[in-house]
């Protein structure tokens, strides 16, 4: 069920969630905490409004003697009651097209209710998953290299093809070009947010953000931090189990042998989901830490066909291929000669690869094949990257993903 | 009884003349000193009057008045000892001062008739020589510098009592040739050879580095057309060696580039026996702790800066980012002008500071960047460390390459490398070019954005490639220009005389990260 439905239809389900909200905002009250309360209550209205006697404090443990650190709690509690118009929020809120998924009624994730520590609330901007279409969360290194850009845009590309929903972080490097990549191929996909859903984190992915929360229909941002919460790095570790939590396969596609991407990983083996990770050379520092999880016992992904079957077999969805997911690629922004390279060309070409190289390595190594002298070399260098086939930083050149 | 005295002073880099006017009245006796002084000239009375004494003329118990014009200028240092006395020796009527020629006199004086050097001989000599001076007494410790300023008669003194001498054989010695100094020793009538073994620092030659074809090449495009270079890379891999070689193929100085930064050197009080004359381009490598005065200029006397004294030369900063902010800041301006104007209440000073800018740093904190295999720093603590130099430094340099290890096959193959003699042989040529088609002494990375047009033709396929790369890059109108004019210094090398498309191709690929 979309949330579109919901806006229409079911009002007492709107007024639970502008108490819930209260709740998400109020200082002080944690995941556990509103779990511990809504079971004696049963409902988030019914817990507001027994804030207005001493009730509800006794089983927020804050009554009777207390420390100064207690006594400022309640304090606050009693503020944000005070303050905070609970209709006017909401309704705040939902002009921003915000909306608020609480725990405890539907519309909540089912993937999300069995995971440790559950989120007790989600902020939405644009859509949910659907519950009934495969997830898969392609993770890895913010800096990553040309292999790792080549494969996010790949797998994201395939699994959209598909119909598989992409979910990531929409951080730089990896998570954002799969989600990009997912996204321009027609398909779903999804980010999870260490900061409000109204916060766009890292700012370098605005367009993306803007694709997903506003006008396309065909994903959303998603976050457990209420709107206006700036990005914090504690929250990032914390986003993670909601990526794993949703997806029901992981894609570690770069990781160097020391990552944050295997918090994430951590998190789905808890959770009991499958992790892959793409294979890589040895002498990659990006691959090292994939490599290693293929050692652990993560799947390869060796093939994206094989690879898209697998997960439809372990997860016992049906192909289904709808017309909304097969619209149109957005085009390449660089030109691709569709001449031949010259002769010379080709073998420069055949000297390059995903990685990186210093100039003069490079010139050794076509020597090896054919004479040519250093300012030749950055004339067709050159000249490559203005075609597209070649990409440049800083004196280092290697093949344009 | 009045006596005036023609001697030198020094304003920047330039010299100008000074009258020392001497009078001796009846009166209390006393020494008056006027004429807008600083302190170490007013003390000059007390040094004249016991060196005087000394050499047995002490002076009378009159009221001496002495003038040093122009009386408006501020005037400094201790030059203005020697005309002094030699005035007040005339007033005295001891020595009778010639006037058939024009002469003048500077010189320190020690307590005991000693004649000591002073600085800022050589541009005084320039100066003294255009205003049609034919005779020069100086100290001895300073005719070094005299020996290369041809038309001028130099007279050494060591001792004041030689003055005498000097005075009374004034005629026969007035005979001698011109250019010629008086108490003998060698005779120098022309500029030094250039690459003088006697002055040799120790320059890396490039045949002595392996590898690091993109480096040597851009060295050879920025000693060609005097552009500024950035070396990037990871510690150790060469940066400052390149840097240092790149010094030994800079193309000889011309005349007028010698003379004017000895001129500066001799203002600083650096000339002297082992080096009276600046003929090598000057090398200078400030550490990064330096003052921004010491590297620009000022101080409370003001002198010139490490940047004057790289005038023609190289100016090298290793490990840019550590270079305060601020101090890289003051380079903003004297880059743009060629010159730095150091304004005081007493006036401005103006030195040149026509350098070729060299800078080294680490691409990011750990030096390994974009190596992805060994760098360790985030995209943003490579941003962050990019961005602390200073963003008009970045604007103002050319070309930036980045210096790797090179590989153990080419440490072992020890591969026949260039010979930074053969490199300058190209580099003498294409300055050749550059003088017949931009003037002389423009340099291709000193060409004017108004003259761009007219020097920098490019041919249509060339002129499409710019436009591909001005739009694509984002460049600015500086960084446009500054690709242009390394465009022109490859097409000089290659002998073509419009910039072609495979020249802008080449120039770019020296942009580093100056475009990020």
């Amino acid at each position: 069920m979309t949330i579109i439905n919901h806006m229409n239809e079911n009002k007492a389900w709107h007024k639970e969630c502008a108490y819930a909200y209260f709740w998400e905002t109020a200082p002080g009250i944690g995941s556990a905490t509103i779990e511990k309360i809504f079971e004696l209550y049963g409902s988030y209205q019914k817990m507001y409004e027994a804030l207005e006697d001493e009730k509800i404090y006794h089983s927020l443990g804050l009554c009777g003697k207390m420390s100064e650190f207690k006594q400022r709690k309640k304090t606050l509690i009693k503020n944000h009651f005070m303050d905070w118009n609970v209709n006017l929020r909401y309704q705040e809120m939902i002009g921003q097209h915000i909306f608020c998924i609480p725990r405890f009624l539907n519309g909540y994730p089912h993937k999300l209710q069995e995971i440790d520590k559950a989120p007790s609330a989600l902020f939405v901007k644009g859509k949910l998953p659907e519950e009934n279409r495969p997830l898969v969360a392609i993770i890895g290194a913010r800096n990553c290299s040309n292999y790792g850009v080549h494969m996010a845009k790949e797998l994201g590309q395939v699994l959209a093809m598909h119909g598989i929903g992409v979910v990531s972080g929409l951080a730089r490097g990896i998570d954002g070009i799969g989600q990009l990549a997912a996204l321009n191929e027609g398909g779903a996909t999804f980010g999870i947010l260490g900061s409000g859903v109204d916060v766009c984190y890292p700012p370098e992915n605005i367009e993306l953000y803007k694709r997903l929360a506003n006008s396309e229909n065909r994903g959303g941002i998603i976050s457990e931090m209420p709107p206006g919460t700036q990005a914090e790095k504690k929250f990032f570790p914390m986003r993670n189990r909601i990526i794993s939590g949703l997806a029901d396969a992981i894609i570690v596609v770069e990781a160097k042998e020391k990552s944050g991407t295997f918090i994430t990983v951590e998190r789905a083996l808890e959770q009991g989901k499958d992790v892959y990770a793409c294979p890589g050379r040895m002498c990659d520092s990006l691959s090292i830490g994939c490599n290693r999880l293929i050692s652990q016992g993560a799947g390869v992904i060796w093939n994206l066909d094989e690879f898209v079957q697998e997960v439809y077999q372990n997860h016992g969805f049906h192909i289904n291929i709808n017309q909304d997911t097969t619209v149109s690629r957005i085009e390449d922004d660089q030109e691709k000669n569709t001449l031949p390279l010259t002769l010379i060309r080709q073998v420069i070409y055949n000297c390059l690869d995903y990685n990186m190289q210093p100039v003069d390595r490079i010139l050794e190594r076509v020597m090896e094949k054919h004479e040519i002298l250093l300012k030749d070399l950055l004339i067709e260098l050159s000249d490559m990257e203005r075609l597209g086939y070649v990409r440049q930083e800083n004196g280092f050149y290697g093949l344009a993903p | 009884m009045f006596q005036s005295v023609l001697t030198g002073a020094v304003n920047g880099v330039d010299g100008y003349l000074v009258t020392a006017e001497i009078d001796m009245a009846d009166g209390l006796p006393c020494m008056d000193m006027v004429g807008n002084l600083g302190h170490e000239v007013r003390e000059s009375s007390e040094r004249v009057r016991v060196a005087l004494k000394n050499i047995g003329y002490a002076i009378p118990p009159k009221r001496v008045t002495i003038n040093l014009s122009p009386a408006g200028i501020k005037k400094g240092g201790t030059a203005f000892d020697l005309p002094i006395a030699i005035g007040i020796l005339a007033t005295m009527g001891v020595v009778e001062l010639p006037k058939d020629e024009q002469w003048i006199a500077i010189g320190e004086l020690g307590l005991d008739g000693q004649v000591r050097g002073v600085p800022g001989i050589l541009p005084i000599l320039i100066t003294a020589k255009e205003k049609g001076i034919k005779t020069c007494i100086l100290p001895s410790d300073n005719r070094y510098e005299a020996e290369y300023i041809k038309g001028i008669r130099i007279i050494e003194l060591g001792d004041l009592y030689r003055l005498f001498d000097i005075f009374e054989n004034w005629e026969s010695m007035v005979k001698t040739k011109m250019s010629q100094i008086v108490s003998g020793t060698s005779t120098k009538t022309t500029f030094p050879d250039p690459i003088d073994k006697s002055q040799t620092h120790i320059t890396p030659n490039f045949a002595d580095i392996i590898g690091q074809s993109m480096a040597k090449r851009a060295a050879e495009i920025a000693a060609a057309g005097f552009h500024n270079l950035l070396l990037t890379g990871p510690p150790g891999t060469g940066k400052s060696m390149i840097a240092a070689a790149l010094s030994g193929i800079l193309p000889p100085m011309e005349e007028k580039e010698m003379l004017d930064t000895s001129k500066v050197y001799s203002v600083a009080g650096l000339l002297n026996e082992e080096r009276p004359f600046i003929c090598k381009r000057p090398f200078q490598t400030p550490h990064h702790t330096i003052t921004p005065q010491a590297l620009v200029g000022g101080g409370i006397v003001p002198g010139p800066g490490i940047i004057s004294l790289s005038n023609h030369g190289v100016l090298f900063l290793d490990e840019l980012p550590e270079f305060k902010r601020q101090t890289l800041d003051m380079l903003r301006q004297p880059m743009e002008e060629g010159k730095i104007v150091i304004t005081r209440k007493s006036g401005s000073y103006v030195y040149p500071c026509n350098f070729m800018l060299v800078a080294a740093m680490n691409p990011c904190p750990c030096g390994y960047y974009p190596d992805k295999n060994r760098c360790t720093c985030s995209q943003k603590e490579v941003q962050h460390y990019i961005s602390g130099i200073s963003g008009p430094l970045k604007n103002r340099i050319d070309l930036c390459v980045n210096v790797q290890r090179g590989s153990y096959d080419q440490i072992r193959e020890k591969k026949a490398e260039e010979s930074s003699e053969h490199i300058c042989e190209r580099i003498i040529a294409v300055r050749q070019i550059q003088k017949e088609r931009n003037g002389a002494g423009i340099y291709n990375g000193r060409i004017e954005a108004k003259r761009m047009p007219a020097l920098c033709e490019m041919t249509k396929p060339a002129e499409k490639m710019m436009e591909h790369y001005y739009e694509t890059q984002h460049l600015s109108m500086r960084g446009y220009h500054r690709t242009l004019r390394v465009a022109r210094t490859i097409a000089d090398l290659d002998g073509k005389k419009m910039i072609d498309d495979v020249h802008i191709l080449e120039a770019v690929s020296y942009r580093g990260f100056l475009d990020k």
